[in-house]
């Protein structure tokens, strides 16, 4: 089977498991597998719940600061402050540079503000700090989709939704992206 | 048809009192046509200035903001020096104003009332805030106004220098809508109170100082109006002559008949001279609050304007810093003054009588980060000149933690003479070769520079040795040929390293290109089979080389480059020891990218400029590049934390730095140079010592750089929460005896704790020391201070 057939059926699937319950992916989910959400901008957010609840009582005060901060720049990228929210973002890796999602949001920011190269090393970074958790894995992939794709490397954009649907047949950023790019990959005609 | 001849015959028949009305005629009409091209011209002059740039505005510099959480070690000693640095005045109750703060020991905490701040993102309104402070670390913090919780507050950067051009004047300006009305009632009753009623010279007051003159026989009075000293100070000298004061009575006269009275008095409040800040003029009205009373003009008290309106006769005479006697004595004239003009009622003069004058604690700015700040220009110099950063006021904010750079400061100045009283070699006769030193301190996570000492004495000698010194690293450079092993394995791929791989440490002679190579080891002690770790953590020479030769000098240099030595190193065998020269800030970045898990930053000092209208002009951003895998720098930095335990660094336990750190010594061959690097998982500092003229120091990096290294680091660290390096998913860390290289039984006499990549580490338990019951993980067998097998060499 072909690599574009392949990511066909892998679609498919997805838009199936969409309406029926997904199995446990070998990699766990965080939050016993919470289905993701959708933001103000119609974005898919990563959790329906802020990353302030995983503060426990037992979380060092770096980290929980570190949280706080990373929340708040969250908030401040759904509000389209980007500028505000990479600051705060830089300050939330300052107090904490092993908080993993720091890294992810920051990639974010910085595709926001097209610095797609830029907003890829920081995936790379995050993709090691949450290599155990296929939620996460999915949203660094699709992230990683959308960059490629806005610097126009579509076959590796191509791959990167493909690679984020297999973390997470659930991620609905990743399938959109997928058939988008697969769109332009086969070109005006197929419009 | 008038002919010369007809008008000579003309003239000759004139009487004389014709002909001298004709002469005189003439002269007025010459006077005339002159005065009026020199009132033009001077109306020339006065439109320039006005309708001009009038001031240079040097750009500031500020330091980083701080952030203060929950759980953050803090001390209630430490934030209220913050606190007065950054202008903060204590109050005796609850803090009712930006600015005020009180400090409450008793039941542990520190009020704040914020100051306003413009940051580079927008301007933010102070609120008042309690932080409940513990055992020397912040527990809570709460908004005094809304009661609710907050779980971070920023307190606003510190002012660090300007950038002056060859006048050192501090201003900012204001417009007249920013000053209080009874500020300038203050200015007019004092300086000139018909101001709105004179046409720039004021013939009443001139007439009246004549006459006060005359009869003390004496300068005592003067009759200058405003607009006459504003002409003054902008075109003029203080030079007492009738031409001065001539050409200033018309330039006044001009200005006033030009200009507003508005736009006379808002200049005239931009523009006066209010006293002295060290080597820096205060300028301005704005800029007088601020330095006497930390306050906006709109949050002057009655007494406080009456006090900056009566030091413009004589600021340095009427100043509170040498006599609040004689500034209350000045200031209760000028309050008599606006009392009897009407300006204030009985009760405000009352009352302002009664203030007791506070001024500010006297904070000089006098650059305590000079080599920094000459950084900073270095690298903004690629986008402004010289002219745009002493002129155009534009707002710099850096990196810079003022807190460890005055501790770096110290800590190279102590260590360096006591280097000298120690060893009095190294006081050399001449001051032109005089013993110096070098130290960079990095967050690795951010790779934000926060402190630079770039020499020992900035006013002997400007040049910076952390970015312009290139020497030779020496062993400081090993720790890239171990990475490389961990992360190629031997460059014909046969064979792969761990830190426990084996290596012959014994005279060796490495031939490339015809050529031969013989590395020795210091003092030229050798120990036959080591492991990589102890090779590591002793700097043994030939091991280190045997261990390159395997690996390739092309992946040792690709190693080094990866992780962020940007000079160019030539592939020659001698680089695995550190032969090729480097500057302390590269060396201070790559041993960033360890510390970050791999991750290599950029070296980061300017994050932000602004210019005076808050548009953002730059903004440099954390860069950051995964150069190797977190488990690679994991190993790395466990290695490097031997160093510290049972190596070449543990002179800094014994001087009481206790933390989990990594680093690494380096001594050049010929001793002309002594560095350490080294770091918590939070901060990294890398110290040089040697001579510019790279006469022989004669000492080793751990005699030399790490006292230096370990007194800053104790210091900067001090109270702050002890972290370590976390191991990321993917490693194993084993117990095993170094000396068989396999799993430690409860037999074994010497156990290690040792890092490696999931799946390479021994499984088989030691034979050498075999024991019915074996563990193997986390919990350690013996205790690992027991282990030493090798004296430490350099």
């Amino acid at each position: 089977m072909g690599q574009k057939a392949r990511l066909l059926v892998l679609a498919f699937l997805w838009l199936v498991q969409g309406c029926a319950t997904t199995s446990r992916s070998p990699l766990s989910m965080p939050d016993g597998g919470r289905r993701a959400s959708l933001n103000v901008s119609g974005e898919q957010l990563p959790e329906e719940n802020s990353l302030v609840s995983k503060i426990t009582v037992d979380t060092p005060p770096q980290r929980a600061a570190s949280l706080r901060l990373t929340e708040e720049g969250r908030r401040l990228l759904d509000s389209g402050d980007h500028a505000k929210a990479l600051a705060r973002l830089e300050q939330s890796l300052a107090v904490d540079s092993s908080n993993p999602y720091v890294y992810f949001y920051l990639a974010m920011a910085h595709l926001r503000l097209a610095q797609y190269r830029q907003s890829i090393e920081f995936l790379d970074v995050a993709e090691s700090l949450l290599s155990s958790l296929a939620y996460w894995l999915g949203e660094i992939h699709s992230l990683k989709g959308e960059n490629y794709q806005a610097l126009g490397l579509l076959d590796r954009a191509n791959t990167s939704y493909a690679t984020a649907l297999r973390f997470d047949p659930n991620n609905r950023r990743a399938a959109l992206g997928l058939s988008r790019v697969q769109r332009e990959l086969r070109g005006p005609a197929a419009h | 048809m008038i002919t010369w001849k007809a008008i000579g015959r003309g003239l000759k028949r004139l009487p004389i009192l014709k002909m001298f009305l004709l002469v005189l005629v003439v002269l007025v009409a010459g006077g005339l046509f002159l005065g009026t091209w020199y009132l033009r011209y001077l109306e020339g002059v006065v439109s320039a200035k006005f309708d001009g740039r009038k001031w240079k505005f040097p750009s500031k510099i500020y330091s980083d903001t701080y952030l203060i959480y929950p759980g953050i070690a803090l001390s209630i000693d430490e934030l209220e020096k913050k606190l007065a640095r950054l202008a903060y005045r204590p109050s005796a109750g609850r803090p009712q104003s930006a600015g005020e703060y009180r400090v409450s020991r008793k039941d542990g905490f520190v009020e704040i009332y914020l100051h306003d701040f413009d940051y580079p993102l927008g301007p933010v309104k102070g609120y008042p805030v309690r932080l409940t402070i513990g055992s020397n670390t912040a527990a809570k913090i709460h908004n005094l106004e809304t009661a609710e919780e907050v779980y971070s507050l920023e307190l606003e950067p510190e002012l660090v220098t300007g950038f002056y051009d060859s006048v050192w004047e501090e201003r900012r300006l204001v417009t007249l809508s920013e000053v209080p009305p009874l500020l300038v009632r203050a200015i007019l009753a004092i300086e000139d109170e018909r101001f709105y009623h004179h046409w720039g010279i004021d013939p009443l007051a001139v007439m009246r100082a004549f006459f006060v003159n005359l009869t003390r026989g004496g300068i005592v009075q003067g009759g200058s109006t405003l607009t006459q000293q504003l002409m003054k100070n902008f075109f003029l000298d203080s030079e007492r002559t009738i031409k001065r004061k001539v050409k200033e009575a018309l330039m006044a006269i001009l200005a006033d008949w030009k200009y507003s009275k508005d736009e006379i008095l808002e200049n005239y409040l931009n523009e006066i001279y209010l006293g002295q800040k060290g080597t820096r003029g205060i300028f301005g009205v704005w800029e007088a609050a601020q330095f006497y009373f930390a306050k906006e003009p709109l949050q002057l008290t009655v007494g406080e304007m009456a006090m900056l309106a009566g030091l413009i006769r004589a600021p340095n005479r009427y100043s509170p810093y040498p006599s609040v006697k004689a500034a209350t004595r000045r200031r209760n004239i000028v309050l008599a003054r606006m009392f009897e003009e009407g300006f204030i009622t009985r009760a405000q003069y009352e009352r302002a009588l009664r203030e007791v004058i506070r001024p500010r604690e006297f904070v000089r700015h006098d650059n305590d980060a000079p080599f920094y700040v000459d950084f900073l220009r270095r690298e903004l110099a690629e986008n402004y000149s010289t002219e745009v950063l002493t002129a155009e006021g534009l707002r710099i904010f850096s990196s810079l933690d003022l807190h460890l750079q005055r501790i770096a400061e110290n800590a190279l100045k102590t260590g360096l003479d006591n280097l000298e009283k120690r060893y009095p070699h190294l006081r050399k006769s001449g001051e032109d070769d005089r013993l110096d030193g070098a130290i960079v301190v990095i967050r690795p996570q951010t790779g934000e520079i926060k402190a630079m000492v770039g020499g020992r004495d900035y006013q002997k000698s400007q040049f910076n040795r952390v970015i312009q010194a290139k020497r030779q690293p020496g062993s400081i450079f090993k720790p890239f040929v171990y990475l490389a092993a961990l992360v190629y394995g031997s460059e014909d791929k046969t064979e792969k390293f761990t830190p426990l791989s084996f290596v012959e440490d014994s005279p060796f002679t490495w031939q490339y290109e015809g050529k031969e190579w013989k590395p020795e080891n210091y003092q030229e002690a050798y120990y036959g089979i080591v492991t990589l770790r102890q090779a590591l953590e002793r700097s043994l020479n030939t091991a280190t080389a045997r261990i390159a030769n395997r690996v390739g000098i092309r992946n040792v240099r690709d190693i080094a480059y990866r992780l962020g030595i940007e000079s160019s190193l030539p592939l020659l065998p001698s680089l695995v020891l550190g032969s090729v020269e480097v500057t302390p800030l590269e060396i201070s970045r790559a041993f960033a990218t360890l510390a970050n898990n791999g991750v290599r930053t950029n070296p980061l000092a300017v994050k932000q400029v602004i210019d005076q209208a808050g548009r953002v002009l730059e903004k440099r951003d954390v860069r950051v590049k995964k150069v190797i895998t977190p488990q690679q720098a994991f190993i790395m930095n466990h290695m490097l934390k031997g160093v510290f335990d049972h190596g070449t660094a543990r002179g800094a336990r014994w001087r009481g730095f206790n933390r989990p750190a990594a680093g690494k010594t380096g001594t050049t061959n010929d001793t002309r140079d002594a560095w350490f690097g080294g770091y918590t998982p939070d901060l990294l500092a890398v110290v040089w010592v040697g001579f510019d003229k790279e006469s022989r120091l004669g000492l080793s990096g751990s005699e030399a750089a790490l006292p230096i290294w370990t007194e800053f680091m104790k210091e900067a660290t001090a109270g702050t929460p002890v972290t370590d390096f976390r191991p990321p998913p993917g490693i194993d860390l084993i117990d095993v005896d170094p000396l068989s290289g396999y799993v430690a039984t409860p037999n074994c006499p010497q156990v290690i704790r040792e890092a490696f990549l999931e799946g390479q580490g021994p499984v088989e338990f030691c034979p050498l020391h075999p024991a019915p019951i074996v563990l193997k993980g986390a919990t350690p067998l013996l205790n690992h201070s027991s282990w030493s097998i090798i004296p430490a060499g350099r």
